[in-house]
Formats: C-alpha cells, structure tokens, sequence
C-alpha cells in the first residue's frame, strides 16, 4: 500500500511537471501581454504530433523531442507575427475567439495530416523498463525522466526570469506595461519572444507527454482547461503561482483518480462509492479551484499589479 | 422610434424569422427541411440569454452551454419517467437551470475580466463531467428521449408542422422575453453597471445583484433553449455541455452581432446555415469555418446586426 502511494504521488508530481510546463507559458503571456491564449492547448498537441514525425525521420526520440520544441517555437513566433499581434489591442473576447478559430484549424489540420485515430508514440528503448528507488519503489524510467527533465526546465526558466536582462524586461512587463514602453524598450520583439518562449514550454511539455498519453486531436483541450485551473488558482501572471498550483493540481487529480474510489468505500456501498468516485475524482480539481476563488479571488499567490 | 413601434418590430423581425423554415419546407415539399430551422430557432433563443449578459452585461461566459445541458437531461429524465407535461417540465427546467446559474453565478462574480472567463469554462466542466460520469443517465455515451413534451390532446408532438409550431412558438416567446428584460430599467441598470461599475455603485445600485439576478436569469433562458432541444433531438448527451458548444454560442452571438437585440437570431441563422453548407461541402468544414470566424472578428466587428441596420437604417441598434 504504502508503495502504491508513493507511485501515485510520483505519478502526480510528473502531471504537475507538465501542467506548469504548460501554465507557465500560459501565464507569462497573460501576465505581460494581458492576452488569454485558447490555443496554448493546440501547441501542446503540435509538440506532441511534430515529435511523432520527427521520431519516424531522424529515428532518435531525444532528437524529435528538441526538434519538435524548436518546430513550435517557430510556429509560435509566426503566430505572434501574423496574428496574435493584431489582438493585443483587442478585448478579451476577441482574443477567445480568434484563438478558438485557431483551435478548430490545428485540431483539423491534424486530423487531415495524421488521421484521427490516437498515436501511441511508443517509449523510447532503454527507457522502457523499471528504476527502483528508495524504500522498495518500482517507477517507470522514462516517467522519472520527465519530472527530471521538467524539473530543470523551470529552474531554467527561473535564472531566465530572475537572472538575465531578458528575464528583467518579462517581470517589469507584467508588472507594469505602459511604463516599460515608455522607457524605450522594444515592445513588440519582447512580446513575440515571450509568446514563442510560452509555444516552446508547451511543445516540449506536449512531445514528451506523448509516450504517456496517446497523441490525438483534441488532446490540447483537456490539457488547456487543466492548465488555466492552474493559471487561476495560482494567480494570473504568477510563475511561481503557476508552479505551486500545477503541484497541487497534478497530486490531487492523480490521487482523487487513485483512490477515492476505495476511500468512499470505507463509508458507503461499494456500488455508491463505484458510481460516485470517478465521477467526483475528475470534478475534484474543478471544486477546489472554485472552493479556493471563494476564499481567495486572487489565487494563491497573486501578482502585484501597477498599472 | 416610440415604444409601440419597437415592439411591433420586434415581433415582425421575429415572425419573419419563423416564417423562413415553413417556406422552405413547402417550396422544397419537404417536412424534414423544419428540423435545422428548429435548431437556429433554438441556438437564437440560447444566443439571446447569452448576449444579454455578454452584450448588456459585459460578462464573457465560456461555459454558457451549460444551461443547455441541464435544460436538456432535465427535460429527458422527466420524460423517461413519463412526466411530460408542459407545465410540469417547464417550472422544472427553469428551476434547475437557476439554481446551477445562481451556484455558478456566486463564485465568478466575484472575479471579473480573464478570471471571468477561465472560471466561466472551468466550472461548466463541473457539469460536463457530472453527466460523463453518470453511468445511470447513459454518461459518454448519452441518453434517448423517448417522450417529447405533451401540452393538449389536440396537439400531436411526434407531427413535423405541429412540432416547429411549439418549437416557434416558445422560443418567439422567450426571446421577447430577452428583449423585454434588456429594455426595462433592470437592463438600463445592467447596462450602466457594464458601462461604470464604480459611478452605479455611487448612484446607490447593488452591481453584483444586479449582474447576479441577470446571470441567473440568462440561465433560465438558455435553459428553456435546453428544453428545446431535448425534444427536437430525443436524445441528451454531454456533448450539449462541452465548452465547444459554449464557444460555439459566443461565436453565434459575435457573428450576429454584440448588444444588438436581433443580433442573436441573425447570428444563430446564419451559423446553422454556415454549418450545414460547409458540412455538405466537406467532413473538415471546421478547418474552413476557423479561418472564416478568425476574419469576422478581425474585419466584421458589427456582426450581421450592424450589417443589416445600416441596409434598412432603422437604427434598431439599442445601445
């Protein structure tokens, strides 16, 4: 049993790795850019097709895994170019639908290209087997390197942020737009870098999920809605919100889905608790994203906006 | 234009609206023809409660169809239980409809702008999961309708012509109603709390009542619209409650036009139009409907409302 729990939990902390690698994008590009990205999800969904592709031409998963993050920074970069910037003047509405027409033409697209039948982009090989840890654990191999991988993408991302000049212009932008403008930075190139740093989290995070989920239209939209419970419980703009919400999101969803089931059981039938915990374990991270904006509107660790 | 005048426009805007599927149906000799009109008469009347909160109140729901799908299961599981009078499934419909609006509307006002929007989408995902997982009412994979809607022994709901009549009937009814809340002072106040939220509050306005009691109310509407439409399809499935089917509705009210009080219907037509032409083109018509919805935003910002108003220059517009 108690095994079994630490699986789980490992299992929680790998979804939280993605979900942040995903929120985070989602929340840097709110945060400076004040633009609400519905089609975040569709570039997670590109990480994961381009590396199917690249996998079938380069035959190396490693490659396919950097190649694809590269492939959607680019698509992210001539999205911000060709579109995305006309928006940003825009209100919230617009943003929404034009990103939802962009959601209907990538799901589409794919559909056309790759079919839509799921792709189970297999395991890369020496990677397929078992790592045992500490107190008799068993945990897949290619799992713990996600987390691992995950984990050094955002402290990366954190020197980034905390540490370079770049990093220094992305915090005053989401602190404060109109002035960082006013003191002459070069708006529009700090946008696009943002916008196609945010594509490239996603791409990566949706290529190495590929192995774990199955690669299929539609598979940005469960992530997206996951990610912007993420983004608003941990407090629009926020990374390090983002970060402490995708933990809590990833452990809550990954143990509710484990073990509620058996937990309801200790107190009512096992046909109740059969029929009610699925139902209540995907709705979990729904009511406490609702039971915590009840508290707290904000989210939990809000950014202090000047503006 | 005098309040007289108004209300026989509207009424003669929305006859002419009803009268399109019937003269279709005739000029084609083909009864089957009312159902996709019963459909926009349907998506108008769920449109129109969103663009009241939306246009009027400036709250962008993305989980609109929501109301749709509790409207709809509500409706189907009376009638599987051979409860199918009217007078007995309306007041319930209404009832659940509010209640889920209330619940929902008590958690996102208190947020607005963005936050509006995400907690919009992801409470309704409470919903939608509620019916996935409810293995009882047919979860995934949905549940048959198997009564439509009684209301007299003279009235056969099974007959084409008899249904679009119902159909028409509630759903002129409940538009009126729509339109009847945007022009009474309670749509003024709304109007004002979207326009300066601090200066109605000043004048001594409840704002989060005020956008609550209209929130609430635009889930009663669009609940009816659920209603609908578990009688015209028979059948209810979460699907109806999916946030595609929410940003299906934002579309339907951009394209006729926001805070337009006829935008909704034109939108809702041309949508279902739209949407069966393209599909009758191509099985990918979403790949050339995205594209389409991305230009109308960006270059046709007036929707068909703005479009048609300047043709007749009625100034019909009511903001």
């Amino acid at each position: 049993m108690a095994s079994l729990i630490a699986e789980q939990l490992l299992n929680g902390i790998q979804l939280g790795i993605l979900l942040f690698l995903i929120a985070a994008g989602l929340t840097l590009i709110f945060g400076v850019m004040d633009f609400i990205n519905l089609s975040h999800g569709s570039l997670f969904m590109m990480g994961a097709y381009f590396s199917v592709l690249f996998q079938g031409l380069t035959g190396s998963f490693f490659f396919a895994v950097g190649l694809s993050a590269i492939a959607v920074f680019g698509l992210g970069l001539l999205l911000e170019f060709l579109l995305v910037r006309r928006l940003y003047a825009r209100s919230h509405l617009d943003h929404v639908l034009v990103t939802y027409g962009l959601i209907l033409i990538a799901n589409e697209s794919v559909i056309l290209i790759w079919g839509s039948v799921p792709i189970f982009s297999g395991v890369p090989e020496g990677l397929s087997g078992q790592v045992p840890l500490p107190f008799g654990i068993d945990y897949p191999a290619y799992r713990l390197l996600v987390i691992a991988v995950g984990a050094l993408v955002g402290l990366g991302l954190f020197l980034l942020i905390q540490k370079t000049r770049i990093g220094m212009l992305v915090r005053a932008g989401a602190t404060n737009r109109t002035m960082v403008s006013i003191l002459g930075v070069n708006i529009s190139l700090l946008y696009a870098v943002v916008f196609a740093l945010g594509a490239l989290l996603a791409g990566l995070a949706g290529a190495m999920a590929g192995p774990i989920l199955s690669v299929q239209p539609g598979m940005g939209e469960t992530v997206l809605i996951l990610s912007f419970v993420v983004v608003v419980i941990g407090g629009l703009g926020s990374i390090r919100g983002a970060l402490l919400a995708a933990m809590i999101v990833g452990l809550i969803d990954t143990m509710g889905r484990a073990f509620l089931r058996d937990l309801l059981s200790l107190f009512f039938s096992p046909q109740i608790a059969g029929e009610a915990g699925p139902a209540l374990a995907s709705m979990l991270v729904y009511i406490l994203m609702a039971l915590i904006l009840f508290f707290r509107p904000e989210g939990l660790l809000p950014l202090q906006k000047r503006s | 234009m005098s309040v007289a005048s108004r209300h026989i426009e509207s009424v003669a805007v929305l006859l002419a609206m009803v009268a399109i599927g019937p003269i279709v149906a005739i000029v084609s000799g083909d009864a089957y023809q009312l159902a996709m009109f019963e459909r926009a008469l349907i998506y108008a009347v769920a449109a129109a409660s969103l663009n009241m909160i939306l246009g009027y109140g400036g709250m962008v729901s993305f989980g609109h169809a929501v109301y749709l799908g509790v409207g709809c299961y509500v409706t189907g599981i009376l009638a599987n239980e051979d409860i199918t009078q009217l007078w007995i499934q309306l007041p319930v419909v209404i009832a659940a409809s509010m209640a889920v609006a209330l619940f929902i509307g008590l958690i996102v006002l208190r947020t607005s702008g963005v936050y509006f929007i995400m907690i919009t989408l992801a409470l309704a995902q409470i919903f939608f999961y509620l019916a996935v997982s409810s293995s009882y009412f047919g979860g995934d994979d949905g549940m048959m309708i198997y009564e439509r809607t009684t209301l007299a022994r003279a009235y056969d709901p099974f007959d084409s012509w008899q249904f679009y009549i119902f159909c028409a009937v509630v759903a002129v009814l409940s538009i009126l109603f729509v339109n009847h809340v945007i022009r009474s002072d309670f749509g003024r106040r709304l109007v004002a709390c979207r326009e300066n939220p601090k200066r109605a509050t000043a004048l001594g306005y409840n704002v989060f009542a005020i956008r609550l009691v209209s929130f609430v109310l635009a889930g009663a509407v669009c609940g009816v619209a659920g209603f609908l439409l578990a009688n015209q399809t028979e059948f209810a499935t979460p699907g109806y409650a999916s946030w595609q089917r929410s940003g299906e509705l934002l579309v339907i009210v951009i394209l006729g036009g926001v805070g337009t009080r006829f935008g909704p219907v034109y939108g809702a037509f041309a949508f279902i139009l739209l949407e069966t032409v393209l599909a009758g083109y191509t099985n990918h018509w979403p790949i050339l409907f995205g594209p389409f919805l991305i230009l109308v935003v960006l270059f046709f910002h007036q929707g068909l409302a703005g479009f048609v108003d300047r043709i007749f220059k009625t100034g019909a517009r009511a903001r």
